[in-house]
C-alpha cells in the first residue's frame, strides 16, 4: 500500500459507518441517530477538507 | 502519405488489458443497434455472440433487460472516432473473468432459478466464501508486469490517430515507442501507410508517475465476503445465531474500519457504494416492519383449512396475494392475521359474507378497498383503519396489515 496525503472523503465516511455499526450493535436505531450523525458528519467533513487544504499549503 | 486512419483503428498488440482493466465504451464499429453489448464484449475478454446471446435470452425472460440497454445506450459513452478500440484478453476461464460477470450470473441465476437449490443458504454462502479466497488470491498469480502493461494499455487508448510522429515510432524524445508490430499480429497499418513525410514533433506530456493499484479496498471486500459466506454458512447449520441486522452492522463497521485506513494509505473507494447498501439495509430494516430474512420475490399464500391459516405473513420486497376467501374462520370470535410487506404489491382476498375490520398502514404508497364512496387513499405514512360489513352473526375477520413502500388493496373474494 502507498501512502498518499490525508483523504478527506475516506475519512469522514470511514468514521460515519463505524459509528453507525457500534450504533446498531448496540441496540441504537439508526434513523433517530440521523438527526446527530448527519450533521457531525457534514461538520466533519468541513474540517477535514479545511486540514486538507492546510497540508497542501504547507507541503 | 497516410491518410486520416478509417473510424476503428485497429488495435496494436499493446493494447490489450485485462477484463474489466480498460474503459467501458460503446463499440460503435461493430454495433447491432448502439453497440452495448459489443463494448460490453470488449471490455469483459467475451465473444460478442456470447454477450448478445445472453442479451436476446434475458429480453425473452423479462422486458426489463430492455430498459436497461435503453439505460446503459445512454450512460455508457461511446468510443470517439480518435480513440483505439482496446479489448480485454479474452477470458480463457473462470479464474479470468472479471467480478462482474460473476455478479451478474448471480442474479440472472435469481431471476431464472428464485428457489433453485444452490440459491439456499448454504450453497449460497459456500460461494460467498469461495469468491472471497478467490479474490484474496487472484491477484498474487497475476505477474507484475501484467499490471504495468494496463497502465500502458490505458494511456495509449487516449492516443489520437492520424500520421503517426516518426520520432514517436523510433522512441525518441519521449522515452516510449510504438514499435511496427510482427507480421501476422493482426494489426498493420498497411505497407504504405507509415508516415514518408517529416511530421513536426509536438511534445507528449510527461508520464505521470506509475501508483500501483492498491489493494486495500479489494481486499477488504474479499473479507466481507468471507466473513459474511462464513457467518451465514455457520448461522445455516445452527452452529450460532447471527440475525442480518447484527452481521451487516458488523460489516458496516468492517468497511468503516478500512477506509479509515485508506484515509493515509492505499485506497478503498470501492467499498463506499458496500457501506451505503448496508446502511440503507438498515434504515429499510428500522424503517419497515419487516425483517430482513423474510424474503423476497413473489408470494401468493391461499388458505383453504385451519391449519394453513397463520397469524403473520411477512415478505421483505415483492408481490404478495393472501387469499383468505375459503379460509375456515371461526363462528365465535375474529380471527386474526397480520400481513407486513417491506417494498411491493400486497393485495388481501377476504370472504364475501365476513365482516372485516382492517388496521392498514402505508409508509408511501396506496390503500384500496372495496365499498362505496371514496375508498382509496395514497401519500406517505397513511394510517387507516376500515371495516367491511358482513352477514349479521357471521363469521369475523380482523387484518393488521403494513406495507413499506407499495400498494394494499383489499377485495372481496
Amino acid at each position: 500500500m502507498v501512502d498518499h496525503p490525508f483523504d478527506p472523503v475516506s475519512f469522514v465516511l470511514g468514521l460515519l459507518a463505524v459509528a453507525s455499526g457500534l450504533i446498531v450493535l448496540a441496540g441504537g436505531n439508526l434513523i433517530e441517530q440521523a438527526r446527530i450523525l448527519l450533521p457531525l458528519g457534514l461538520i466533519a467533513f468541513g474540517i477535514a477538507v479545511l486540514v486538507r487544504l492546510g497540508g497542501d499549503r504547507t507541503g | 502519405m497516410m491518410g486520416p486512419m478509417n473510424d476503428a483503428p485497429p488495435s496494436p498488440p499493446g493494447d490489450r488489458v485485462r477484463p474489466g482493466g480498460g474503459r467501458l465504451v460503446r463499440e460503435p464499429d461493430d454495433s447491432m443497434v448502439s453497440g452495448v453489448c459489443s463494448g460490453l464484449a470488449d471490455w469483459l475478454g467475451l465473444d460478442v455472440r456470447l454477450v448478445r446471446g445472453l442479451a436476446v435470452i434475458l429480453v425473452l425472460i423479462t422486458p426489463w433487460t430492455l430498459l436497461a440497454y435503453l439505460v446503459a445506450s445512454f450512460a455508457i459513452p461511446e468510443r470517439q472516432p480518435h480513440e483505439h478500440r482496446v479489448r480485454a484478453e479474452r477470458v480463457t476461464g473462470l479464474g479470468d473473468a472479471h467480478p462482474a460477470l460473476l455478479i451478474g450470473g448471480v442474479i440472472v441465476a435469481v431471476l431464472l432459478f428464485d428457489d433453485a437449490w444452490f440459491l439456499h443458504p448454504f450453497p449460497a454462502a459456500v460461494a460467498l466464501v469461495a469468491i472471497g479466497v478467490w479474490l484474496l488470491t487472484r491477484d498474487r498469480d497475476r505477474p507484475p508486469s501484467n499490471r504495468n502493461s494496463n497502465a500502458e494499455g490505458d494511456r495509449s487508448t487516449t492516443m489520437t490517430s492520424g500520421p503517426a510522429p516518426a520520432d514517436t515510432l523510433a522512441g525518441t524524445g519521449t522515452g516510449r515507442s510504438v514499435e511496427p508490430p510482427p507480421p501476422g499480429s493482426g494489426w498493420s497499418p498497411g505497407p504504405t501507410e507509415w508516415p514518408t513525410e517529416q511530421v513536426p514533433w509536438v511534445p507528449e506530456p510527461p508520464l505521470e508517475p506509475y501508483e500501483p493499484r492498491s489493494v486495500l479496498g479489494r481486499a477488504g471486500f474479499a473479507v466481507l465476503l468471507l466473513g459474511g459466506g462464513l457467518v451465514w454458512l455457520l448461522d445455516s447449520v445452527d452452529l450460532i445465531d447471527v440475525s442480518p441486522r447484527t452481521a451487516m452492522a458488523v460489516g458496516l463497521l468492517g468497511i468503516g474500519v478500512v477506509l479509515i485506513v485508506a484515509t493515509w494509505r492505499g485506497r478503498a473507494a470501492g467499498l463506499i457504494p458496500i457501506g451505503f447498501l448496508l446502511a440503507g439495509g438498515l434504515v429499510l430494516d428500522e424503517a419497515v416492519d419487516v425483517p430482513l430474512d423474510a424474503g423476497l420475490g413473489d408470494r401468493t399464500y391461499t388458505v383453504d383449512t385451519v391449519g394453513e391459516l397463520r397469524q403473520d405473513y411477512d415478505l421483505l420486497a415483492g408481490e404478495m396475494v393472501l387469499d383468505l376467501t375459503a379460509a375456515p374462520l371461526p363462528r365465535t370470535g375474529a380471527a386474526e392475521v397480520e400481513g407486513d410487506l417491506g417494498l411491493g404489491d400486497m393485495e388481501v382476498r377476504v370472504p364475501e359474507d365476513a365482516r372485516v375490520t382492517v388496521d392498514a398502514t402505508v409508509q408511501a404508497g396506496d390503500i384500496h378497498w372495496p365499498g362505496q364512496g371514496d375508498t382509496t387513499e395514497d401519500g406517505v405514512d397513511i394510517d387507516r383503519s376500515f371495516t367491511l360489513a358482513g352477514e349479521p352473526g357471521g363469521r369475523r375477520l380482523h387484518l393488521d396489515l403494513s406495507v413499506g413502500v407499495g400498494t394494499l388493496e383489499v377485495v372481496r373474494g
